[in-house]
């Protein structure tokens, strides 16, 4: 049956309004409301009044609300909104043949949808006919707006699919691309897997090392809309380390906001050197036979390989502490203290992901899993390592719940090729290889042992990302987007990847449309509805909407839809939950029920706390349940990735130099810089909210510089300053604080990219993109994952005329 | 003339004899006796003559009551009740990389519901297929081949409450996964 949005209101909108107001006539009752929404940083009751949000404020279920869910009025109606179809200027006169180089530069024309969808559909049907299989880029990555079915990337290989274009698509992500490969050659399967209970830890764990590990603060975002459940486990975790001697130790550039949670020792390391750090921790517990040879022997291999590699069997280095020292600027006593700590009681090893975003970034994950390995705690309670602590509330307790499901990339098989991929082509490039791609076509690459050969791209669709943030050294990525014909950027804001676009398509932001959400990616703690409380924004639509249109253009509408408008795909996931939580046992209310209430709750899986243990059942029995890896066991030397001969990549964890760091960083640019997640934002989502009057200095974004280097370079606090690199300029506000190691600066990464021609400097961006900064370069040939952590700069005060910041207000249009 | 129906038969009559089929459901194997000696996964291939039929595959010294694809490839074809174990015909034993010993082995054995075989190996994966289409709506789907038969279990162990699978799809995905990636390149 098919679902009508205006009959699902008729019967239940009444009861979904508050009750002194029933019984009042409709418009009466339309002019104030309360509605449920969700977005990736909260759950949230919107309050709209004659059809405006005038407020909005946490769901009950939210454990730990984020000051972010305070920015939802603010986001939607910003003055960044993408209100219209536009189309540069010189694309709509001229379409293919237009000059590129303007892009970015050029005034826009606002076109109807029917105009935009026409030239949409026309420029993908002329590239994939003159330029075959390989022509399109839709590897379009980036966090969107929350929802099931508005995911605007599967939305978008979707409508590909059912209209018969092939794609070139990505593979990996930004965040996780070195960790994403290592670990299921180590440990046989990815960094999402569930972790030791938060509960347990705060339970059993004597030792908690944080390697740049963050999660007080970056647990505040969700994959899906969060429950922030895992901040109830922090608060017991930090009442049992009252009670009891816990050493909590932060390894660090940054004394961070977990850090200070904690109350927790700072070990402030010089940056990308924890693998030097823990190899010397490693050669300590094997040369003082402190290793657990039992768990080595029974659930590892190749802990010879290793071991020889340790005490230089081959390149005749000892990898002391004293070695591990002076490459990571912490005291030789320090780290054997460390080590002796480490084995004198349960040792949970939590590392982060921001360590793999570095130049050989694979081996910060597989030293730690090997760490834990020689410590041979895994499996026991509390014991070993979590390598997602800091991600969608990993750890916390799950709850006894129903999946929900989503939209799909659609059925290629439809169109009778019998393929189930989501692409034919198969060109996939790892996710920040994008540029390298744009500007060398037919090159070929290796990566995760196969060649990857580059593939010639016309046009690139881009849907709810933003990758003029996401990918370093924006220099050369401006470069690169000149090489395509056409580039359609799909977004609610103006960013900059939507200014740096032939044809801009307006999305809706959450409140504006119908979809559903679970309430905790990793807690399932609940569903919640994301009710549509107001009108699109001016022309904006959602981007089921936009995908459906554009497939009409090629005569697929039907098969795109399957005959479903948006609120029956949301019924349709509800009600397979329905199905799933019926064979568990688990009571779901109707559709209609849920929908006037707005969110479902479920309850936790033991009122007892959580006694989930990761790799308890391994350790039990190895044969019996064997890791994913080809020995079964936890790979220390892994057979087959030293059979891919790389050698930024050998068998077994290593320390290697990084391209760029203290250790080799020069008069010219003699700082380290680092770009952690920001605390108000998820990545560049929100930095045109009013947050941005909570952390910006001078309108600018912040950069943190320790108070004995402000000082030798004559800046201080709130001072504009200049970074500089060899790969471009920016302008940050300065934030003079300990908080940050000597010599080493940071900037968060997200901050929008506003480049202006600047007197003596060229184009630099001027409000603080720090991925103008940093360095284009695959971690290794294993991974090719980026290393925006590898980068050395130099700042000093900007004395010139300050530019003014305009990339919050609007581009100019015809 | 004669001669080549002569070999035309040779090709043809093993595939008449020992006709090639693929288990649709799990399905309790029973021994020329008509014990119950085990359980039949879905996805196994298996030849079958008449009634009767035989399954190839490798397993662990000390740990034989699992039948697996092979000593690469952990793809589980059937467990066997420990009992019947000796049923096993052994053809050869090797050791892998990691020093692990394998055995080749053979068995012969009937089928409580042959209704559960099917001939054509498309025909087996429908439904996970639909399922695994599911992972889309977080991410990128992966090729087949971006994982191992031994990988994609521990990978939709640990993706599994994202996309909503119970315990039954979870496994049958990951069967549907183990066989899909044999057909991609091993890593």
């Amino acid at each position: 049956m098919k679902n009508s949005r205006r009959n699902f209101i008729k019967a239940t909108g009444i009861l979904g309004l508050s009750a002194p107001l029933l019984g009042a006539n409709m418009s009466l009752l339309e002019k104030s409301k309360k509605v449920v929404s969700a977005t990736h940083w909260g759950t949230s009751v919107v309050t709209i009044k004659n059809g405006i949000i005038t407020d909005s404020k946490p769901l009950d279920v939210d454990a730990k609300p984020s000051l972010m869910e305070k920015a939802l009025k603010s986001r939607t109606y910003n003055q960044t909104r993408v209100e219209y179809p536009y189309i540069r200027e010189g694309f709509l006169k001229n379409r293919h043949n237009s000059d590129r180089t303007k892009r970015g530069k050029e005034k826009f024309v606002r076109v109807s949808w029917e105009e935009a969808n026409q030239i949409i559909y026309e420029e993908l049907t002329r590239v994939q006919k003159n330029y075959g299989e390989d022509s399109i880029y839709a590897g379009s990555y980036g966090w969107f707006g929350v929802g099931k079915l508005n995911n605007p990337q599967t939305l978008l290989k979707r409508m590909l699919n059912t209209c018969g274009v092939s794609f070139v698509d990505s593979k990996g992500t930004y965040s996780t691309g070195a960790v994403n490969v290592i670990a299921p050659y180590v440990i046989g399967t990815n960094h999402h897997h569930r972790h030791t209970s938060l509960d347990l830890i705060a339970k059993h764990t004597d030792n908690i090392i944080l390697i740049g590990n963050d999660m007080v603060n970056t647990c505040a975002i969700d994959w899906n809309a969060p429950a922030h459940k895992a901040y109830e486990k922090y608060e017991k975790i930090r009442e049992a380390s009252k009670k009891r001697k816990m050493n909590i130790i932060s390894i660090d550039p940054q004394i961070t906001d977990t850090s200070k949670y904690f109350d927790a020792k700072n070990i402030q390391i010089v940056p990308n050197t924890d693998v030097a750090l823990f190899i010397g921790i490693a050669n300590y517990l094997y040369k003082n036979n402190l290793h657990n040879k039992k768990f080595l022997k029974r659930y590892t291999v190749g802990f010879k390989e290793f071991s020889d590699y340790l005490i230089g069997k081959d390149d005749k280095i000892d990898k002391t502490p004293k070695w591990a020292s002076k490459i990571t600027g912490i005291k030789e006593s320090e780290i054997i203290d460390l080590a002796k700590t480490m084995v004198s009681g349960k040792t949970m090893l939590m590392i982060g992901w921001a360590l793999q975003r570095g130049d050989h970034g694979e081996q910060t994950h597989w030293i730690v899993y090997t760490l834990a390995a020689m410590l041979g705690q895994i499996g026991t309670n509390g014991g070993g390592f979590g390598s997602s602590y800091q991600y969608s509330n990993n750890g916390a307790t799950l709850y006894n719940s129903p999946g929900l499901p989503g939209i799909t990339a659609g059925k290629a098989k439809s169109l009778g090729t019998g393929s189930y991929n989501t692409s034919f082509s198969n060109k996939a490039i790892p996710v920040a290889k994008v540029s390298d791609m744009l500007l060398n076509p037919g090159k070929k690459i290796e990566f995760n042992g196969e060649e990857v050969e580059f593939a010639d791209i016309k046009l690139i669709y881009w849907a709810g990302g933003n990758p003029m943030h996401q990918q370093q050294d924006r220099n050369k990525m401006v470069k690169a987007w000149e090489k395509p014909e056409v580039i359609i950027n799909q977004d609610p804001f103006w960013t900059a990847s939507s200014r740096m676009a032939d044809i801009i398509l307006p999305a809706t932001t959450e409140i504006e449309r119908d979809d559903i959400v679970a309430i905790g990616s990793k807690s399932a703690a609940g569903i919640v509805a994301i009710k549509k409380g107001i009108e699109p924004v001016a022309e904006s639509k959602s981007d089921y909407d936009i995908f459906r249109d554009i497939s009409k253009k090629f005569g697929r509408e039907k098969e795109f839809t399957e005959g479903k408008d948006q609120l029956g795909w949301v019924k349709h996931f509800y009600e397979t939950s329905i199905k799933q939580a019926k064979a568990k046992n688990i009571k779901l209310p109707s559709f209609e029920e849920f929908w006037e209430k707005g969110y479902v709750e479920f309850k936790e899986i033991s009122s007892q706390g959580d006694t989930y243990n990761y790799m308890e059942d391994f350790v039990e029995d190895p044969l019996e349940n064997p890791l994913g890896t080809p020995s079964g066991r936890i790979e220390i030397f892994s057979r087959k990735i030293a059979s891919y001969k790389y050698d930024d990549c050998l068998g077994h964890p290593a320390w290697y130099e990084p391209a760029e760091y203290l250790g080799n960083s020069t008069k010219e640019y003699p700082f380290h810089l680092v770009s952690p997640h920001p605390k108000f934002r998820l990545h560049s989502q929100l930095n045109n909210t009013i947050l941005r009057n909570v952390y910006e200095v001078k309108g600018r974004e912040p950069i943190y510089i320790h108070p004995k280097d402000a000082k030798k370079k004559g800046v201080k606090d709130g001072d504009i300053v200049l970074v500089s690199s060899k790969r471009g300029k920016i302008l940050a506000g300065a934030i003079v604080t300990d908080d940050i190691r000597e010599q080493t600066v940071l900037i968060c990464e997200g901050g929008w990219y506003d480049p202006k021609e600047v007197e003596g400097h060229g184009n630099i961006c001027v409000h603080g993109d720090v991925n103008v900064l940093t360095l284009d370069k695959g971690t290794s040939r294993l991974a090719q994952g980026n290393i925006a952590h590898t980068t050395i700069v130099n700042f000093e005060k900007f004395t010139g005329k300050v530019p003014p910041v305009t990339v919050f207000s609007k581009p100019e249009i015809v | 003339m004669r001669k080549r129906i002569i070999v035309l038969m040779l090709f043809i009559l093993p595939t008449i004899f020992f006709a090639k089929e693929y288990v649709s459901e799990n399905i309790e194997m029973l021994s020329l006796k008509n014990e119950s000696i085990g359980l039949l996964y879905k996805g196994t291939e298996v030849k079958s003559t008449e009634n009767k039929y035989t399954l190839s595959g490798w397993v662990m010294d000390g740990n034989e009551y699992i039948i697996f694809y092979s000593d690469k490839a952990r793809i589980k074809l059937a467990r066997i009740d420990e009992n019947f174990i000796k049923n096993m015909k052994v053809y050869k034993i090797q050791e892998d990389e990691y020093g692990v010993k394998w055995k080749k082995v053979d068995m012969n054995f009937k089928l409580k519901s042959p209704k559960s075989l099917v001939n054509n190996e498309n025909e087996l994966w429908k439904n996970e297929a639909e399922l695994y289409q599911r992972c889309g709506s977080c991410h990128k789907t992966f090729d087949f081949h971006e994982y191992t038969p031994n990988q994609w279990p521990s990978i939709i162990k640990t993706m599994k409450n994202n996309a909503g699978y119970s315990k039954k799809e979870s496994k049958e995905v990951s069967v549907y996964l183990q066989y899909q990636s044999l057909k991609g390149k091993l890593k």
